[in-house]
């Protein structure tokens, strides 16, 4: 019943909430063309594919926990922790690759246990947690490597970092199928539809059955372990260990998802809007870069789209909220 | 309730961060342990001893660092007008930097050894800073002194509450990698107890520190930006790749290029960009230059060998060659660079020059006079000289030249 009802509202609130993210797409395409044509050249399509793949990997993650009103402050530690891990076991050799990959993922898997642990377990407000697992995990980090990142990225690793396949990176690729996959789990499974409860009215979700402790914990896992995949990809495509690789992809992907209009209040988002954010977000700043701007009209830039993005998300909101008040009170 | 639920939540993030120095605590024992790390590198000052010019007793010690003192306050015009040598250049007309330089009395600091030296460091955060520290370290170890470290993760805030804890344990001179420029009150505060401070790698608006050991920056820029502007003969097109916005390091040495690419009308510099020293953000940037630029750019100002390896790939991937690139020597960069036949000028900042200011630290205590500013030379270098700095059997993140570092330190930072 309250699961129904709660449903309903997203189908409609979709519509306006959609709206935003694709004129925002649009307005991006067309400054484009007037800031720096350069910007269709298909080299540099392509390499924004990848540029926006990657983020949108981990921007997906991040939505599925702010669905379920939490966020994941910690994914970029993650990426970062996830290229040591793999240039330390595998040693530099392929024989060792898919040994470290796994090492890669079971360590993404402990990062979002954590999490979820904090977060459901104990009720940590998930930014504190978060933000607690990333000093955990930058401690471990430096007590592990001494800050010397060490070791080198393996040959095939680095292979299909930038390969292409029919003129397109593989990482573009491989992201794109991830998020197809993922985006089909939140929209057909069981599973999705859970998601979107346990994030529109948990109260209502646990009374209608849904197990949203555990649902919670799968999101975060799932952050965490899309985090990962981004960073083997970075790191193929940069075939180099660097202490710099995650940083920015906290703040990037959240703001990306919200780009997108996927709610901070939960319940609300999805694969493809948060795909729509990184889109925005990696062209925005590609074609700044192109235009040979200096770096703090980068940063204006990047500020305003973020804010802007927030700004038209909480007054749609809002007037929604307003309407919709009685009928989530069930 | 609400009290319990809070009481729970804290026993969790303490439970946690408990666990986190637990893991710190069991692998550090060459980081933090300065004890170990002492010994190590104790044993390995008496293997090296034999091969080397440091077999001295403490006395022959004392007296070449009072020399050092002396010699190095003109260690900076030397070097602005000797360094361009080392690439085949001469200034083209720039004012060497002022640096204010006095020599400055410590007689009111001396006192009998053995000393306990305090270094506020910017702690294990990247292989450099990881160099930095060990070298520091073996240095101390060698000569007797007694460190007290403490590393700041490079966090200002944290910084100051270090050099309050050095003061406390009462360390008789205080070397200071600076955060930022809060570091300014702890390190007035610790003149006022009448300690004498080295600032060692950076610069704080004080006058109270009695030495600063750096590196001209403005040099560096300047010397890597007239080779470029010498290889093209003069004129062409460029592309600048500088570190991070607003840290002196990365701005001075954009100063230096900016003052030398100014007197060549015929030098177009396309673009100029940040890169954070960064591979991943280098090769970002460099694809977009190459997008908009293709094959028009003649050579590449570049201030650290970090975004150099994104580069490089970068025309790797576009199927073109590497243009002219100035560089740092980070072992990555020259393995790349041989690899690929790469055109380079490297000028050094080797983070090895931190003995350099525990030398000064020493003749300060020593009562020694000391010069205000000392300027710390570095290794420059083409690629035609590369063979003999590359480590092909050493990590990418090696700062070369490594010489200072023994074997063992070397390989137990999994760094050779």
């Amino acid at each position: 019943m309250s699961l129904a009802t709660s449903t309903g509202q997203q189908e409609r609130r979709v519509s306006w909430s959609t709206l935003t993210p694709a004129l925002g797409l649009v307005v991006v395409a067309i400054a484009a063309i007037l800031v720096a044509p350069e910007f269709y050249d298909p080299s540099n399509l392509a390499n924004l594919s990848r540029q926006a793949a990657i983020l949108a990997l981990v921007a997906a993650g991040q939505s599925l926990v702010l669905l379920v009103r939490g966020v994941d402050l910690s994914v970029g530690a993650t990426i970062t922790l996830t290229m040591v891990v793999v240039a330390r076991v595998s040693q530099g050799s392929d024989d060792r690759l898919l040994f470290a990959i796994f090492a890669a993922l079971l360590v993404g898997l402990a990062i979002g246990l954590v999490n979820a642990f904090l977060v459901v377990a104990r009720r940590v407000p998930p930014f504190v947690a978060t933000i607690a697992t990333t000093v955990l995990i930058l401690g471990v980090q430096t007590a592990w490597t001494q800050g010397v990142p060490g070791g080198s990225v393996p040959p095939a690793m680095a292979t299909v970092g930038t390969a292409r396949w029919f003129g397109l990176p593989v990482p573009t690729i491989i992201a794109a199928v991830v998020l197809l996959a993922l985006a089909l789990a939140l929209s057909k499974t069981v599973w999705g539809k859970w998601i979107y409860a346990t994030g529109g009215n948990p109260e209502a979700a646990r009374l209608a059955g849904v197990p949203t402790a555990r649902v919670t914990v799968s999101s975060y896992i799932a952050c965490s372990l899309l985090a990962v995949l981004a960073a083997l990809l970075l790191g193929g495509y940069i075939g180099y260990v660097d202490g710099y690789l995650g940083v920015g992809y906290d703040l990037d992907s959240i703001a990306a998802a919200v780009i997108g209009g996927t709610s901070f209040a939960g319940g609300v988002g999805g694969v493809g809007r948060a795909t729509i954010g990184a889109i925005i977000i990696a062209s925005a700043l590609n074609m700044i870069v192109l235009s040979g701007a200096e770096e703090w009209i980068q940063l204006v830039v990047k500020g305003v789209i973020i804010a802007g993005a927030v700004a038209i998300q909480t007054t749609s909101w809002k007037r929604k909220w307003r309407r919709k008040v009685p009928i989530g009170r069930a | 309730m609400i009290r319990r639920g809070r009481r729970s939540q804290m026993v969790s993030i303490i439970s946690l961060v408990a666990a986190a120095s637990l893991v710190a605590a069991c692998s550090s024992g060459s980081s933090d342990s300065s004890e170990s790390t002492e010994t190590a590198a104790a044993e390995t000052a008496e293997e090296t001893a034999a091969e080397t010019a440091e077999e001295e007793s403490a006395d022959e010690v004392e007296e070449t660092v009072a020399e050092d003192a002396q010699a190095s306050s003109n260690a900076l015009a030397t070097a602005w007008e000797q360094d361009w040598g080392a690439l085949g250049l001469s200034n083209p007309g720039l004012t060497p930097t002022d640096a204010g330089i006095v020599e400055v009395d410590t007689s009111q600091y001396a006192k009998e050894g053995p000393y306990r030296i305090g270094f506020a460091s910017q702690g294990p955060t990247n292989s450099w800073a990881t160099i930095y520290d060990e070298t520091l370290k073996a240095a101390a170890a060698e000569a007797g002194v007694t460190l007290e470290y403490a590393g700041a993760d490079g966090k200002e805030d944290k910084q100051v509450n270090d050099i309050n804890d050095l003061l406390a344990k009462g360390v008789d001179a205080l070397i200071v990698t600076p955060m930022g420029p809060a570091i300014k009150a702890p390190i007035e505060r610790a003149a006022a107890e009448g300690v004498p401070v080295i600032l060692c790698t950076g610069i704080v608006d004080t006058d109270t520190n009695v030495s600063r050991v750096d590196r001209d920056n403005r040099l560096n820029g300047a010397l890597a930006a007239e080779w470029v502007a010498a290889k093209m003969g003069g004129s062409g097109s460029i592309v600048m790749l500088a570190g991070i916005p607003g840290v002196p390091t990365a701005e001075s040495r954009l100063e230096g290029a900016n003052e030398v690419f100014a007197q060549y009308p015929d030098i177009e510099v396309l673009d100029s960009q940040y890169t954070n020293w960064s591979p991943t953000e280098g090769k970002t940037v460099m694809e977009q230059m190459i997008t908009k630029y293709g094959d028009s750019i003649d050579a590449i100002w570049s201030d650290s060998g970090l975004q150099n390896v994104g580069v490089i790939q970068a025309y790797n991937e576009a199927g073109l060659s590497v243009p002219p690139i100035t560089a740092e020597p980070l072992n990555g960069f020259l393995k790349l660079a041989k690899e690929n036949n790469v055109e380079f000028a490297a000028i050094g900042y080797p983070p090895t020059h931190s003995a350099d200011c525990l030398e000064t630290a020493i003749a300060a205590l020593q009562g020694e006079p000391v010069s205000s500013f000392v300027n710390v030379g570095v290794p420059i270098f083409t690629d035609a000289e590369i063979d003999d700095y590359v480590r092909m059997d050493c990590s990418d993140d090696l700062w070369i030249p490594a010489e200072a570092l023994s074997d063992e330190l070397l390989v137990s930072l999994n760094l050779c």
